[in-house]
């Protein structure tokens, strides 16, 4: 009996449940949603003012001359780029036990969200457009603004998860926090591109 | 202790049981994140709403019967706002929390776990959802509101705007814990097509209403943005706000609303019929359709022509193909849910007809008219029609088609699942009547507010229009309002039976097929007694008993 006992397969792995990540994945997609929805309205109605202007019926010239820097708006998106491979060093990390690692990434996300939320907040300031007057210039503050607030909950989020490293949770056998706070942050990156792309490129 | 925890663990006030005193029951009440009682919040208060609802349904009707006055209200533009306080109460007050409520407290059961995901979550999201709810209805007394010239006060309109989002927010937070329960806390060897039918139904639905209502929370952000101290471009301005946002209340996002009604269809009548459900895959990829279809976000005025008046005589969305295709297409998945079980009917006994077999069948009926209302519009009158106005009555029509729809069904889901959501059966008799008030009052609002949109009436508005026939179509509206009014106030006292009995019931009443059958009536804290065993089909229950016979 005990020798049937000690040949007897490995009992499997306990499944475990990954509600934190699961749930996460589903409010990225509902945040990003957010955005998809501020882009559609956008782009309707920039053609629409396009169309006018073409036709001689009015509209204006989208953005004035000079008004959107380049520099800044792609500068965040460099910003974005290296938060993300930092998020992802934070779960490399987490899930070899290399704890020092993953504090210093976990910072450094945090650094560069902070950083993005600064750069998001001069370039509002360096717009010059009042909001009251323009149409381009509600669109790019309500998209801006929208967008700080997006990232200031994806900082948020690391850095509860962050702190509840510090205090010795998630480890090689269980990262879902780390993970879970990773895809929110994807997430802030992958929105960034079109806002990149529609107000810094397209102008 | 926070929302992100993935511990399901149970908050100490669950512990206490059933024979407390009243003080520490009302601190139960408040403080509990046991999803069962989370749940019955959110049913009792959407169930109190849906009776408030139906009342304002009549009134703000009656007012349409002499269309030449203002006579209930004084004034247009109260007119307006008492219109729209109706629709945002009839989805986001009424409809959605009371799915979602017969949802935390059922779905967790079907899928054999001990508790929701994300329980602090699911408990902040009915009383935030409640707080907002309760803004939303003082904003409007404070003459704020959605509805075209509503807004006289721009202040009450911005606190309508936010109320609205914090509302869409508290849905979006309880979607997260519902559609994450079905995906992660199944148990081992229950895979996604083994799961129970309103189960599936509400992962659909959850997962629609998050791709979804986040677009409208944007067109609010917009809104709010537009109304801070300037003059208004267009989304916050009293006289576009509505259209801005109208496509949450119209064809094909209305319908999205209504997706747990074939789920909780699918799984009355296998149980009533005694008999297994056949293509389940079929029956369960037909409400993934029904679910694709009804996603209605893209259907707005402002990506169809703009948001610029210029732009105001062109290319309204109703004209789209996309837009009409969609609307005939919905029929088809209810057509074949509708068969498949059916065929369930036809392979089993003959059921008893009970308040939950009539309540689901006569939702997903009155369902389909709402689809078929939609569909409606390949017809080349409806051309001629648009042209003079841009929204005719059929939109509410469809809108108090599925309001009846989700009455009904949520009606049945109720007197069916009143043993493990109350602890006691619903009383029969008033459920019943409810039923039949609800197919009664839905049909004749629905159908009239039709007649009434083929004869010219505009959705918005109170212009005379030349048929005298529409007054008195209007007059059937009325009729049929108070009917759904009667409606609720039958399944209030039905539901008020079951919450009040104190019989002992079995756990399994109705020989059920799915595993909430396999818990004590009610459950208790954790749900399950013992641990489950391996799930081997969609009827564990069924498998359990011909192994032990």
């Amino acid at each position: 009996m005990a020798t049937e006992v000690l040949h007897a397969p490995p009992a499997p792995e306990l499944s475990r449940n990954r509600t934190l990540l699961v749930g996460t994945a589903f409010a990225a997609v509902a945040s990003i949603m957010v955005f998809v929805g501020l882009f559609a309205v956008y782009i309707a109605v920039r053609q629409n003012n396009e169309f006018l202007v073409e036709k001689g019926l009015g509209g204006s010239l989208w953005f004035p001359e000079g008004a959107v820097q380049i520099a800044p708006g792609t500068m965040m998106l460099f910003s974005t780029w290296i938060s993300a491979f930092s998020i992802s060093w934070a779960v490399q990390a987490i899930r070899n036990d290399d704890r020092r690692n993953a504090y210093a990434a976990l910072f450094l996300t945090i650094l560069m969200g902070a950083a993005i939320i600064n750069q998001m907040a001069f370039a509002i300031a360096d717009f010059g457009l009042p909001v009251d007057r323009s149409t381009p210039a509600f669109f790019l503050y309500t998209i801006y603004g929208s967008y700080i607030i997006f990232m200031a909950i994806a900082v948020a989020f690391v850095l509860l998860m962050a702190i509840r490293a510090i205090a010795g949770q998630f480890n090689s056998q269980n990262a879902d926090g780390i993970q879970a706070a990773a895809i929110y942050w994807y997430a802030t990156v992958i929105v960034y591109l079109p806002v990149w792309y529609l107000i810094t490129i397209t102008k | 202790m926070t929302a992100t925890d993935t511990h399901t663990d149970i908050d100490v006030a669950d512990q206490v049981s059933a024979n407390v005193p009243s003080s520490d029951g009302l601190y139960r009440l408040v403080a509990s994140n046991d999803h069962k009682m989370v749940g019955r919040l959110w049913i009792g208060a959407s169930m109190l709403l849906l009776l408030a609802a139906t009342v304002l349904g009549v009134v703000s009707n009656i007012e349409r019967v002499s269309l030449d006055s203002i006579d209930v209200f004084g004034d247009v533009s109260t007119y307006f706002q008492s219109w729209a306080l109706l629709r945002t109460a009839a989805i986001f007050m009424v409809v959605v929390p009371m799915f979602i409520g017969i949802a935390m407290v059922i779905v967790p059961l079907q899928v054999g776990s001990a508790s929701i995901a994300f329980p602090r979550l699911a408990a902040a999201s009915f009383w935030s959802w409640l707080a907002a709810s309760g803004i939303h209805i003082a904003s409007f007394l404070a003459d704020g509101g959605l509805g075209p010239a509503a807004g006289t006060n721009d202040e009450g309109t911005l606190l309508s705007i936010v109320s609205l989002g914090l509302m869409i927010l508290s849905i979006l937070a309880a979607s997260v814990c519902i559609a994450t329960t079905v995906i992660a806390l199944r148990p081992a060897g229950m895979t996604l097509l083994r799961v129970p039918a309103f189960s599936w139904s509400m992962l659909v639905a959850t997962s629609v209403w998050l791709f979804s209502l986040p677009v409208l929370l944007a067109n609010l952000i917009y809104a709010y943005v537009d109304l801070q101290g300037r003059e208004p471009i267009a989304f916050g301005n009293p006289d576009r706000l509505w259209s801005s946002v109208e496509w949450a209340w119209s064809q094909p996002q209305v319908y999205a609303y209504a997706i747990p009604v074939l789920g909780i269809l699918a799984d009355v009548v296998p149980v009533t019929a005694k008999q297994r459900q056949a293509n389940r895959s079929v029956i369960f990829s037909f409400i993934g359709l029904f679910g694709v279809l009804s996603f209605g976000a893209w259907a707005q005025h402002a990506l169809s022509r703009g948001a610029d008046p210029v732009f105001a005589d062109a290319n309204y969305i109703y004209d789209e193909f996309l837009y009409i295709a969609f609307g005939l297409a919905a029929v088809l998945p209810i057509l074949a849910v509708l068969g498949g079980v059916a065929d369930t009917i036809r392979r089993g006994s003959v059921p008893k007809p009970g308040g939950a077999l009539i309540g689901a069948l006569v939702g997903t009926l009155l369902l389909l008219g709402a689809v078929v209302a939609g569909a409606l519009r390949v017809i080349p009158a409806w051309d001629a029609l648009h042209e003079q106005n841009e929204l005719l009555s059929s939109s509410t029509a469809q809108l108090s088609l599925v309001l009846a729809a989700t009455m009904a069904a949520a009606i049945g889901a109720l007197v069916f699942w009143s043993p493990k959501i109350f602890g006691g059966y619903a009383a029969e008799p008033l459920a019943m009547l409810a039923v039949v008030a609800v197919l009664l009052g839905g049909l004749m609002a629905g159908v009239a507010d039709m007649v009434s949109a083929f004869l010219g009436q505009p959705d918005i508005s109170l212009v005379p229009v030349s048929e005298s026939a529409v007054e008195t179509m209007n007059l059937l509206v009325v009729i049929g309002m108070a009917l759904l009014a009667i409606g609720a106030l039958a399944a209030i006292g039905s539901v008020a039976t079951a919450a009040s009995s104190d019989e002992q019931l079995p756990d399994d009443p109705w020989d059920g097929q799915t595993l909430e059958w396999a818990t004590p009536s009610p459950p208790p804290v954790g749900n399950f007694i013992e641990p489950l065993e391996v799930v081997t089909s969609a009827e564990p229950l069924i498998d359990e008993f011909e192994e032990v016979s």
